[in-house]
């Protein structure tokens, strides 16, 4: 069979299987009787090996297969839940993510033999474990200890085991719907437990004409035949009673009918296929972002009709283009929807990571996570993790205390950090806060002396200056370089992250008793508000998150400090430059006919500057288009949009014009 | 006495087919209904031992006819007819009370043992 058709889908639902993995497995650490996670993570894994076997990726089967032999000893009581078993399981889980990266890479990948040895012993060692044994019917219908438990204690119900062993006609259309009535006729009576093959395949038809069902009921053999017999399209049908010998069955605790290798699954499956089709599509990203182009386009003819009839007088018109603009900006926010992805998807992989660090630094911590619903731009998902990775990992280094600390504090001895969400108007803020020690000022004083970013006089910092020093490229707080931050990569990476998103970054502190940093982030980066520039007689747009004011000046304002000019805004020195000068034109400067000058002021990374331009237009909501692959990439230019009248403008990169 | 059969389908040339294959074998064609609703109403006035129902037809479609039908007489033996590729349909008109189902084209002997099977 051709698998590469569903690789996509087999990729991302092999993700999220591991996911939910491995969010089960911090779940079962905390509540490690909780049944239902051991069924939850069985049925994961079960189906996660299905599927690598049908793609024909047999590592990542074959290790699936041992960590399921594991789970399955765990949910039948017959291997207790201990750390050493849960860490092995991590391991495997991890194993097993990159596995299914490298194998999907197309890259050759190695399972750790010693990894399967672990899993091994645990299910060899395991009192009463013999997984691998099985029985076989004399029809060769394969059961295993599970089966034999559940056939046992189905005959302590009064119920019989049958193995029916079918076969369909040769020219039978519609096999897996045959299969379906066949499991609807014998659910009837009774519950089917097993198939061979199983019923993921028997549904996709990947069988010839024969299949056996192991079926659990209260009537006769006979009955069960002519139950049968009595269906349409079958050839031959033969009924084969299982029975079991006490030496071949554990005598185990009450263990429940488990659907996932075959039973009513097949006939849930079948109906929720049905229903879910209907609620869910998955569509390629790509065709995706040629909808939102689209309509980005729709959006700025919808501006430009608009131009056109602002000066008529005819109603009739008016109200006609009035609905069309409504109808366009309804349809602008439904397209804008569909690229809206809850953050859910950037915070579920961080559970792990703080059990994991705050395990190696041998600190308490609990991580609290709000608003994992809150959605937002795709785009923006890719982007936002490595900055708050990088958050979290320095809340554990730097922020939490070590437990003695925190109980001479008078703290409770586990840590807390919260992780949080939410909507505001048109942006999104995600927080990450912890209750550790806070900003330590004088720290930070220290260690910028030493750094020499500022003057040793120096006597106090205000919270401010110690947050901005904080962000400034190679600072570091940490003693020692461990292994969880301080490896040099500063928050001053976060904030460039979070500035290229046309995002801002703040923190507050009370010392000893929180830090808390605020991301903020605009919902989508496909449209933005930009402000209108003109130099050389063309139109130029600027992100207005990267604006921090605009003036006049007059020419006497200009100073010269070590041949820059330079103005002076409230006491604050700002390098001025001309921008029609930077982007290579002749500057406005020189023409002295004016006296007073249009001036911008950006920020970007902390740094500010003046810029001269010729006029400054107004602020307007741009759709930001690429500027082709003719063009590529031009340094100090981010993109090109469409305004309302037509005319194209440039969008300028804020962060190139600063450096 | 010969068992009686309404045949449901939206085209005459379908119901003329069964209808010919049917009657050979020993059963009574005793209505032709040609969309969901006048084979609700058939039903109800000829009540048949058996009735054949196409899945995609005007007005009211198979599979709310099954439901509307099985709604009143829990014990009406219906066979869905479906064309390859309406496997979710066929599954849903199972669910909802259909005993078995014919793939179209059909083969005469299928429709003989479908009804055979149904009624039997």
């Amino acid at each position: 069979m051709d698998t590469s058709e569903f690789r996509e889908i087999f990729a991302a639902e092999a993700r999220d299987y591991l996911q939910s993995l491995n969010e089960n497995l911090l779940q079962l650490e905390q509540r490690p009787n909780d049944r239902r996670i051991l069924d939850d993570m069985f049925r994961a894994a079960h189906s996660l090996k299905g599927m690598a076997a049908t793609m024909g990726f047999q590592e990542l089967a074959s290790l699936t297969h041992e960590m399921e032999s594991v789970l399955d000893l765990m949910r039948t009581s017959r291997l207790a839940v201990e750390q050493r078993v849960v860490d092995v399981l991590f391991r495997s889980v991890d194993a097993l993510e990159e596995l299914l990266e490298s194998t999907l890479a197309g890259t050759s990948a190695a399972i750790s033999t010693h990894l399967i040895q672990q899993l091994r012993q645990l299910t060899d060692t395991a009192p009463g474990a013999q997984a691998e044994v099985q029985v076989e019917t004399d029809r060769g219908f394969r059961l295993d200890a599970f089966d034999l438990d559940t056939i046992n204690q189905a005959g302590a119900q009064g119920l019989k085991a049958y193995a029916v062993h079918i076969t369909l006609r040769p020219n039978t259309l519609l096999k897996s719907v045959r299969v379906f009535t066949i499991f609807q006729a014998l659910e009837t009576i009774g519950t089917i437990i097993k198939s061979y093959p199983p019923a993921h395949d028997l549904e996709d038809e990947r069988f010839d004409l024969d299949f056996s069902l192991l079926v659990l009921t209260a009537e006769q053999s006979s009955s069960v035949q002519q139950l049968v017999e009595g269906i349409s399209e079958i050839d031959a049908v033969e009924v084969e009673e299982v029975r079991v010998s006490q030496g071949q069955a554990r005598s185990e605790a009450a263990a429940a009918l488990e659907p996932s290798s075959g039973s009513s699954d097949f006939l849930k499956a079948a109906q929720v296929q049905q229903r879910g089709s209907d609620k869910y599509v998955r569509i390629e990203t790509e065709r995706l972002d040629k909808l939102i182009n689209l309509v980005g386009e729709l959006v700025i003819s919808r501006t430009q009709v608009m131009e056109m009839v602002k000066d008529l007088n005819d109603s009739d018109q008016k109200s006609v283009v009035g609905q069309l603009d409504r109808v366009t900006t309804e349809l602008q926010h439904a397209a804008m929807n569909l690229r809206m992805v809850p953050i859910r998807h950037v915070f579920h992989r961080f559970p792990r990571m703080v059990r994991d660090l705050a395990r190696a630094s041998k600190k308490e911590i609990n991580l609290e996570i709000y608003g994992e619903e809150t959605e937002l731009d795709r785009s923006l998902v890719n982007q936002i993790g490595d900055p708050l990775v990088h958050l979290i990992r320095n809340s554990i280094d730097h922020g939490i205390e070590e437990p003695k600390v925190r109980i001479a504090r008078g703290k409770p001895e586990v840590g807390t950090i919260r992780l949080s969400a939410r909507h505001e108007g048109s942006h999104i803020l995600i927080e990450v806060e912890d209750d550790g020690g806070g900003l330590d000022v004088e720290k930070v004083r220290a260690k910028a002396v030493e750094r020499g970013l500022i003057a040793s006089d120096k006597a106090s910092l205000t919270l401010e200056e110690a947050v901005d020093l904080l962000f400034q490229p190679g600072f570091s707080t940490a003693g020692t370089v461990t292994d969880i931050s301080g490896r040099g990569v500063g928050l001053d990476a976060v904030k460039a992250v979070v500035e290229s998103l046309s995002g801002t970054i703040e923190v507050e502190s009370v010392p000893q008793r929180y830090l808390r940093t605020i991301i903020k982030l605009p919902l989508t980066l496909a449209i933005i508000k930009a402000l209108l520039v003109v130099a050389d007689g063309e139109t130029y747009a600027v992100p207005i998150q990267a604006v921090r004011e605009n003036l006049q000046i007059t020419r006497s304002q200009i100073k010269t400090v070590q041949q820059h000019s330079v103005i002076v805004l409230r006491n604050e020195v700002l390098p001025l430059y001309d921008l029609a000068e930077c982007l290579g034109f002749s500057p406005v400067m020189t023409d002295t006919s004016e006296d007073s000058l249009s001036v911008i002021v950006m920020e970007t990374r902390g740094q500010k500057a003046a810029f001269i331009v010729e006029d400054l237009i107004g602020q307007q909501e741009i759709v930001i288009k690429s500027l082709g692959e003719l063009i590529g990439e031009v340094k100090g230019i981010a993109g090109a949009a469409v305004l309302g009248n037509g005319q194209v403008a440039l969008i300028l990169d804020n962060s190139t014009l600063l450096r | 006495m010969p068992k009686t059969v309404l045949i449901t389908d939206d085209t005459a040339f379908m119901r003329m087919t069964l209808k010919n294959v049917i009657q050979k074998n020993g059963y009574v064609v005793v209505g032709e209904a040609a969309d969901g609703e006048e084979a609700v109403a058939q039903y109800l006035e000829l009540r048949p031992d058996l009735v054949t129902m196409d899945i995609t037809m005007p007005k009211m479609d198979g599979i709310t006819a099954i439901k509307e039908i099985m709604k009143h007489d829990p014990n009406a033996r219906i066979i869905v007819c479906s064309a390859m590729g309406q496997k979710p349909m066929v599954i849903e008109a199972l669910n909802a009370g259909a005993k078995d189902f014919l793939v179209k084209p059909f083969d005469a002997d299928r429709v003989i043992e479908a009804l055979r099977k149904a009624a039997p």
